[in-house]
């Protein structure tokens, strides 16, 4: 549900600007709004002094938190334990200090990084090689372009020296092949011809080795001592910056914290209107944290006033939204969160989603088995998840979901499809959807009609407070709507055919009187709601579509020569059965609330509530 | 004869509503992509936008098996 707002005006005297706005800050339930600026009064400028202290503290807090990223990019978390911050002066020096020293270790930390990678590359080339180097083997380190290249070299060899020669290679990140050729020195000359005449050149050894013209041979005993050096270094250097991560990092989590508080403060201050002796300062809190509000200025002093300007009208179109549910509705915000905010004063849909949105689903797809998956699922995920993570939210909804279906699943007698009655025994307790086509129809229209007069119901009752006349009309709507059934049911002989005739004269009566209240357009509103009564077909259709899915992956059993082929097959479809069943039936529910439900009630374009507050890392 | 026919009608029901509904969402989804590449934040509207022609094809299911029900 929306929860009541009150709309409120803080006065005081212009030097307690500063204090209120902190005030309010610790406060944090008034969301600020522009402030009215009756006459004499003016939008606040801050003064020369405010803006050389605001340009001051957006400088230091450029300072800190490029302090606090350098050092996180070096592995050190800075966290923030509370407390306030002593001298912002120092704060800023230590931030530069700071910023500066992470800033070379990150440099130095780039360096060794890339040397290690370097070597890295050619350790794959020289594993195991130091036990051939004799004065009777020849190495090259060679270049390679292309690995045709590779292939052509390695056939050349096999044809030059009948294959004594060893030819190693390996793929560097500049997309060219390094190799490392092995060949007996007495074939070494026409090896150097070879390569000469094919232009195939010698690779650049790793600087930290050595220089181009040095031995390979003398080079590679030095390759693994020195990736040990390099990953002693980064060690180290990682080690250092988490020691200055220790010892600078609350004063500047404290900094941080308490920059972007002073920031937050500017530019509330910036929404005041004032005078050079007074000052106004308007917003929105929820109607129960008056007292809050009221405790928090009085401690600023007794000439701080706060007045209520706009109480409970529920019509102001510029009050911020706030929902609250239930902790059994709440999950299913998520859902209704993918559509705008609904404006102040009308419905939040959710408690509507929570209700219905799991029972259509469990209504479409309505299995036993697949109902057991979703659990074994829905407890999986909130296991692995995090508490109020979006994981454990589709957790929730799914475990909602999975009832449902379990219970329809019962009511239709379905276990995977049929296996529970063929297998278990299983009967329907209400009716056998594969056979009872029509009456699954029915079912689905008729939990169209009572979703969309429900919708009808509750904008009627939404809008008798604004809009009498226009709530009349919705009303009515609803009337016509039950009419209609009622008419169409005694046509077919459902209730007595006598209420055919009464209900059939109450329309035509009922229908001008909606045109009057709402316009010539309600009619076409009728049309429309009627049409979405039988949009809610769906409903059956994806139903039987999915009933029949796991009939047919039944059927697998028993089609092919090998029983064990046959399961397989039927593992397979079923599936890919219960895939479509996750997607397609959530997909087409969320539609029929969405489209159909909100379409009778629900009016988006709520504001976001946004209150005053101190900064938090996940403000932000 | 009479269940050729119908079988035949209950095919085209179904064909047609799903073609059409087919035809529909080809559009929709390729002018709901290119919207989505500039406002990510219409996620929402897309999905329902390409839902919406499946109604099409849901009559048309409907229909289809009031014609084999009816007719058998």
């Amino acid at each position: 549900m929306i929860i009541e707002m009150t709309r409120v005006r803080v006065l005081g005297p212009r030097a307690a600007l500063e204090a209120t706005v902190r005030a309010l800050q610790d406060a944090g339930v008034v969301h600020l709004i522009d402030a009215e600026r009756p006459p004499g009064l003016e939008r606040h400028e801050p003064d020369a002094r405010a803006r050389r202290r605001r340009h001051h503290v957006e400088r230091a807090l450029t300072r800190v938190e490029g302090a606090i990223d350098a050092l996180a990019r070096l592995g050190a978390r800075v966290d923030d334990t509370g407390g306030a911050l002593g001298s912002e002066g120092h704060a800023s020096f230590v931030a530069a200090r700071t910023l500066a020293i992470a800033t070379g270790l990150r440099a130095r930390e780039a360096a060794l990084a890339d040397e290690r990678d370097a070597l890295r590359a050619y350790a794959p080339l020289f594993e195991g090689v130091e036990a051939l180097l004799t004065p009777r083997v020849s190495i090259y380190l060679l270049q390679l372009r292309t690995t045709a290249a590779r292939d052509a070299l390695a056939a050349a060899l096999d044809r030059a020296i009948d294959g004594e020669h060893e030819l190693r290679t390996h793929a560097m990140t500049n997309g060219q092949t390094a190799a490392l050729l092995l060949v007996p020195t007495s074939r070494a000359d026409a090896i150097e011809r070879h390569l000469a005449a094919v232009r195939i050149e010698r690779a650049p050894l790793p600087a930290a080795l050595g220089d181009a013209g040095a031995n390979l041979a003398d080079v590679m005993p030095r390759l693994r001592p020195r990736l040990a050096e390099l990953d002693r270094a980064l060690d180290e250097l990682h080690a250092d910056a988490r020691a200055i991560a220790r010892t600078r990092g609350e004063l500047l989590a404290r900094a941080r914290r308490a920059f972007h508080d002073a920031l937050i403060g500017f530019d509330a201050a910036e929404r005041a209107a004032d005078s050079p002796r007074a000052f106004v300062l308007e917003g929105w809190l929820p109607a129960r944290d008056r007292e809050r509000l009221h405790a928090a200025l009085a401690a600023v002093g007794p000439e701080v006033a706060c007045t209520e300007i706009d109480r409970a009208s529920w019509r102001s179109d510029d009050a911020p939204v706030v929902l609250t549910n239930p902790r059994v509705f709440a999950p299913f915000e998520a859902l209704t969160s993918l559509l705008p905010l609904p404006r102040y004063g009308t419905v939040d849909p959710t408690p509507f989603v929570a209700v219905f949105f799991p029972m259509f689903f469990g209504v479409v797809v309505g299995d036993v088995g697949y109902g057991l998956i979703m659990i074994a699922i829905a407890i999986l995920l909130r296991v692995l998840t995090r508490a109020g993570s979006a994981g454990r939210t589709v957790a929730k909804i799914a475990v909602a979901v999975a009832l449902y279906t379990i219970l329809f699943g019962l009511l239709y007698g379905e276990a995977f499809g049929d296996l529970g009655a063929r297998a278990l025994g299983l009967e329907p307790l209400w009716f056998d959807r594969r056979e009872a086509v029509l009456g699954f129809l029915a079912l689905a229209v008729a939990l169209g009609l009572v979703h969309l007069v429900l919708g009808l119901v509750v904008a009627a009752i939404n809008r008798w407070r604004r809009d009498r006349r226009e709530a009349i009309g919705r009303g009515l709507t609803a009337v016509m709507l039950v009419l209609v059934a009622v008419a169409l049911l005694a046509l077919f002989d459902r209730v007595p055919s006598g209420l055919l005739t009464p209900s059939v004269i109450a329309l035509l009566i009922a229908l001008p009187i909606v045109v009057v209240l709402e316009g010539a357009t309600a009619l076409l509103d009728f049309m429309t709601i009627l049409g979405h009564v039988l949009s809610y077909a769906r409903v059956m259709a994806l139903g039987t579509a999915s009933v029949m899915l796991a009939v047919v992956a039944n059927q697998m059993y028993g089609a092919f020569g090998s029983a064990a082929i046959g399961v397989a097959f039927a593992l397979v479809f079923h599936l890919v059965n219960f895939a479509i069943t996750l997607f397609s039936p959530t997909i087409h529910v969320m539609r029929l609330h969405y489209v159909e439900f909100f379409g009778t009630f629900f009016e988006p374009g709520g504001g976001p509530y946004r209150p005053l507050a101190h900064w938090s890392p996940s403000a932000t | 004869m009479d269940t050729v026919w119908m079988s035949a009608a209950a095919a085209v029901a179904i064909a047609g509503t799903a073609l059409a509904t087919a035809w529909a969402q080809s559009k929709i989804g390729s002018a709901a992509a290119a919207a989505l590449a500039e406002k990510p934040e219409l996620r929402t509207t897309a999905v329902l936008m390409i839902a919406i022609p499946e109604t099409m094809v849901v009559l048309g299911f409907v229909v289809a098996v009031l014609i084999l029900l009816r007719g058998g």
